[in-house]
């Protein structure tokens, strides 16, 4: 036995002597090829399709496996890669391939060769807008609150946002508040002079109402809650913060003089009219100076008030003049002197879309958020843009542009590629939803609800790895 | 060597060396692990090259010692039908018993009879003259300390059922004084009745806190051996001729095992300078405890069997087998430290410079797995006892003052050594998280220098490949467990019996809770100074566990013990 374990020992000492380096090798991209004079160094491309199962063609050559795949031991240089799949348009890029380097494309969005979309609701409709974090529409019919139903996407399903027995059916909704990732919805009716504030708790089966009117001051405008905290809601209305804490229904004075004020992870941002941006706890407590600009205090001169304070998350915060200005806390406080039109937040990559009338931008923040962010216009064409919204987990942006729906690709080349999707009149309503990967929009000839698959078999998404935000060389931004 | 095998009331440089060699299991354990997470977070490329490297390093050690595994089962299974007592008289025989070997007719015969034939052509390469079987005396100690009849009278009745004569067996039930009174009259009335069945039956009480002791089963057992020693004098039997053994008070022996015992100490060249070591294996309650209890003693016997080949660097664990000269010699097992089963044969080992060994015993001793009723107490009582094995590492600062010193030991002996209960310890207390969480760190956390890279997609084929292979080691693990394994309750659904099959495919979390981490706290509390409380661990049998004794304590007609389980239960 013991002459059978050293000759064991040996052949196993040998073979891993032998075996690691060579998988080590292999694990880093070397490889051998024949006719070359020693081990060359080679880098990948990572292919990943929405659908899957695409076919892929490597220069003129086509490569076995389907997407996902990963195309292993290319020598670097840049490869012509193209994919394609029955029923959708073909994809192709120029990809560049570096040595011991991975070029991922994950995100790739195969487009239909033609789009059909589904007639969902009958017309006539006003607009459609998504609740947040739920799997409900809000549509609404009119301008009453017995006009506004909810329609779960899933099931199809219609229902009235408040009950039979809620008060003033026929009330007019004249405001609606929503936050990301809240699956929460307030509203504000006026009937004469009267108004009622409701609040609508969505994640359940049913939505739950609640009846807010008497706490909050009639004519608030400025609400917003903390999307992991459902049971306080902070209103800032003529320069007073207020905390209203719903199940106790009391309300507290955070602080006077405040221009702006956002909430997010447990955490509140206000502005103080002195032009001060404070980081403090959801009860006031702990406040310290995030940064103080001249340019954010009251008064400042006409047409210049920032007072929108838009905090998607914590340590991201951007704030919004009365013009459209977009300003950062750190300086040059300056992003965009006007027109901004709208703000999207990415959660997947931690980024701000921000659009004009003309052109669709980014913000992107250093990690950590130490330094101002920055701002990269990233198509300047636009005719009339209205809305825009991040698809594909931020991969794609949808931008409604006029009477046109169109895709922004922003994986695979060094620019961003456009694609005109379908027509859309410029005064449609529409709601991207990303769980569902379909556009909804109300169609202006008939008033009906349609809707756009624009992420195909989406239960099929498979991720191999985990991801990382960038990749090299601007392919996945 | 003159050495004083203990780490209490060191001075001077052996202080020093003490602590030293304390202080470095648990470091470099500490600093593998810290080391691969701050590698994974600041240089995940470095990190997951040494995680494929250390991955294919583990395949390769896993398929080598799965192969032992296998070759140590066929052992045990070509031995299942030996007549150990045909073979003692046949070595009893000497000269005549090369040649009127006749091979039996089957292929485990044959085979048995080679080793047999070798074993004894290596006794006469050596010279050695095997001394009279009917000279041979076993005294059998078992150390109790709360352990009632219920757990101690299977091993005494499997002691009386031995094929090897019982008046030739003198054994000493070593009772501690703080045991408590019931275990007090349980022992006193196991006397009683096992007494004429054995050369002598002795109940030895252990003063508590004696001088210079710890309150440890070695103190215990020490206590023990010397009034056994006075005994042997007293009937003028040689020291030399007397094999012993220490039992932990729930081991249940084969009736073959002292007659194995005694043939493989005959035919030992020098059997004065060996210890004896069997299979361990816990089948008395194997289908009474919780999975994971079940899965880790497995494991634990699996360990047992793959050391069994190699006998250069065996050690011995648990219950245990020597020659008692040497045991005097040595001066009995160390009485402050809670390894004696490992302690004494580095005891020993240091004592006669190097020139000490292990043989193994192709025969397994059954005791019982840790359960203590509650799951929960279970888990806690299992992670103890893991804990207290895992304190063997104790003997490593121990081992290497004297390594550090002998100028008698040879320096390869010492190297070899000296490096394998090193690195027997560190990677005890690191493979577990290294392979079950620490290995796919570079990966999940995914630094963006790290998700560049053709690595990071070239790392799980590479793994996901690794651990393929290392399921044919867990499959065959799982089919040897079945072999060796006592039957089935009968009552048990198929599912069930499915279910405990599959009881493997945790051995990833089991192994890093339960082994793993009793082992890095073990070393952690030897790098910081901090002493391990001996605790008895908690051995429970239910009513089917105890088939061969009945209600009134008498033995059942057929005399069968179910505990005494060796692979031949199975066949």
């Amino acid at each position: 036995m013991r002459a059978l374990r050293n000759i064991a020992f040996v052949l196993f000492t040998t073979a891993y002597l032998v075996v690691c380096p060579l998988v080590l090798l292999y694990a880093f991209g070397y490889s051998v090829r024949p006719g070359e004079p020693a081990i060359v160094k080679t880098g990948l491309i990572y292919l990943s399709t929405m659908p899957p199962g695409a076919t892929v063609h490597v220069e003129r050559r086509r490569y076995t496996g389907a997407t996902p795949t990963i195309l292993r031991g290319l020598l670097p240089g840049a490869y012509d890669v193209r994919i394609g799949l029955a029923g959708y348009q073909p994809w192709s890029r120029t990809v560049p391939v570096e040595p011991e380097k991975s070029t991922v494309l994950n995100h790739i969005l195969l487009l239909p060769l033609e789009w059909k979309p589904s007639w969902l609701l009958p017309g006539p409709l006003q607009s459609v807008r998504q609740i947040p974090g739920t799997r409900f529409l809000l549509i609404q019919r009119g301008s009453t609150l017995r006009d506004h139903v909810l329609y779960e996407w899933k099931t199809g399903r219609v229902q009235p946002l408040a009950g039979r027995h809620a008060a003033w059916p026929d009330a007019e909704v004249t405001a609606f508040w929503s936050v990301s990732d809240s699956p929460a919805v307030l509203i504000r009716l006026e009937r004469g002079e009267d108004a009622r504030f409701l609040w609508f708790d969505v994640s359940g089966d049913e939505p739950r109402m609640e009846d807010l009117t008497g706490l909050i001051p009639a004519g608030a405008r400025r609400i917003t809650w903390d999307p992991l905290d459902r049971r306080h809601l902070f209103i800032l209305h003529e320069g007073r913060l207020m905390r209203l804490h719903l199940p106790s229904r009391t309300l507290a004075l955070i602080e006077d003089a405040v221009r702006g004020a956002g909430t997010v992870d447990r955490t509140l941002y206000l502005l103080e009219s002195t032009g001060a941006l404070l980081q403090a706890d959801p009860d006031g407590a702990g406040a310290h100076l995030l940064a103080n600009d001249p340019v954010w205090a009251e008064p400042i001169g006409e047409g210049r008030k920032p007072v929108e304070l838009w905090a998607p998350a914590k340590g991201r915060v951007l704030l919004r003049g009365a013009r459209g200005e977009l300003y950062s806390p750190r300086p040059p406080s300056l992003l965009i002197e006007d027109g901004i039109e709208g703000l999207a937040w990415d959660p997947h990559r931690e980024r701000a879309l921000v659009w004009q009338r003309h052109r669709v931008g980014m913000v992107t923040w250093s990690e950590p958020p130490t330094r101002r962010p920055e701002l990269r216009w990233l198509f300047e064409d636009g005719r009339n843009i209205t809305q825009a919204a991040w698809v594909y987990e931020g991969s794609h942006i949808l931008l409604h542009d006029a009477d046109r729906v169109k895709l922004l690709e922003l994986a695979g080349a060094e620019r961003p590629v456009i694609h005109d999707l379908f027509g859309l009149a410029d005064d449609s309503a529409m709601a991207y939803v990303e769980g569902a990967g379909r556009l909804f929009y109300i169609d202006p000839s008939d008033g009906a609800l349609w809707a756009v698959e624009v992420l195909p078999r989406r239960e099929q998404l498979s991720f191999v790895f985990p991801e990382w935000d960038e990749t090299n060389m601007g392919q996945d931004q | 060597m003159m050495f004083r095998y203990s780490a209490a009331g060191l001075r001077g440089r052996d202080r020093v060396l003490q602590r030293v060699f304390s202080v470095l299991p648990g470091l470099t354990s500490w600093s593998i692990l810290i080391g691969m997470v701050a590698l994974a977070f600041w240089k995940p490329l470095l990190a997951a090259t040494l995680v494929i490297a250390f991955n294919l390093y583990w395949l390769l050690r896993l398929l080598f010692m799965t192969v032992f595994l296998i070759l140590s089962y066929l052992r045990l299974d070509v031995e299942r039908e030996t007549d150990w007592m045909a073979r003692v008289r046949r070595v009893d025989r000497r000269r005549a018993a090369l040649e009127d070997a006749a091979d039996p007719a089957d292929m485990r015969g044959r085979l048995s009879s080679w080793l047999f034939r070798g074993a004894l052509a290596r006794l006469r390469a050596a010279d050695g003259q095997a001394p009279a079987s009917d000279s041979i005396r076993h005294l059998v100690i078992i150390p109790i300390m709360k352990e009632g009849r219920s757990v101690t009278e299977p091993g005494l009745v499997s002691l009386t059922r031995q094929t090897f004569p019982a008046d030739r067996v003198l054994v000493v039930l070593a009772l501690e004084e703080r045991a408590p009174e019931q275990v007090k009259a349980d022992v006193r009335m196991l006397q009683a009745r096992y007494r004429s069945a054995f050369l002598d039956l002795l109940v030895i009480v252990h003063p508590d806190g004696l001088p210079g002791e710890a309150r440890v089963k070695g103190a215990n057992a020490t206590y023990a051996a010397k009034a056994a020693a006075a005994k042997l004098t007293e009937l003028r039997i040689s020291f030399a001729r007397v094999v012993a053994s220490c039992f932990d008070a729930d081991t249940v022996v084969g009736p073959q095992y002292l007659a194995c015992l005694t043939e493989a100490f005959l035919l030992c060249p020098d059997r004065t300078r060996a210890s004896f070591q069997p299979i361990p294996v816990y089948h008395n309650n194997i289908w009474e405890v919780p999975a994971f209890a079940r899965v880790l003693d497995i494991g634990s016997s699996f360990f047992q069997l793959i050391e069994s080949t190699d006998p250069e660097q065996l050690v011995t664990f648990s219950s245990h087998s020597m020659s008692f000269e040497a045991l005097v010699k040595t001066g009995y097992w160390p009485v402050d430290m809670i390894s004696d089963d490992s302690a004494i044969f580095w005891k020993a080992f240091i004592h006669f410079d190097g020139r000490y060994r292990v043989v193994p015993l192709p025969v397994t001793v059954s005791m019982d797995v840790t359960a203590a009723g509650s799951w929960w107490k279970s888990i806690a009582d299992v992670y103890r006892q893991k804990r207290r094995w895992a304190w063997g590492v104790e003997n490593f600062p121990v081992v290497m003052r004297a390594f550090a010193t002998s100028a008698t030991i040879p320096l390869s002996s010492r190297v070899r050594h000296g490096l394998k209960l090193f690195g027997n310890n560190v990677s005890w207390a690191t493979w577990g998280f290294l392979l079950t969480f620490i290995g796919w760190l570079p990966a999940l956390l995914v630094s963006r220098e790290f998700s560049d890279s053709v690595l990071y997609y070239s790392a799980p084929r590479i793994t996901t490949t690794i651990f393929s292979l290392a399921s044919l080691s867990l499959l065959i693990t799982i089919a040897l467990s079945l072999y060796l394994l006592p039957k089935w309750p009968v009552r048990w659904p198929s599912l069930r019996k499915i279910g405990h099959a599959l009881e493997w495919l945790f051995i990833p979390i089991i192994s890093t809770v339960f082994s793993a981490l009793p082992a890095l706290d073990a070393q952690t509390r030897l790098m910081l100074g901090r002493n391990l409380e001996f605790r008895v661990s908690e051995k429970r049998r239910g009513a089917r566990a105890r088939p061969a004794v009945d209600a009134r304590g008498t033995l059942e007609p057929d005399g069968e013990l179910e505990l005494a389980v060796d692979v031949r239960r199975r066949a």
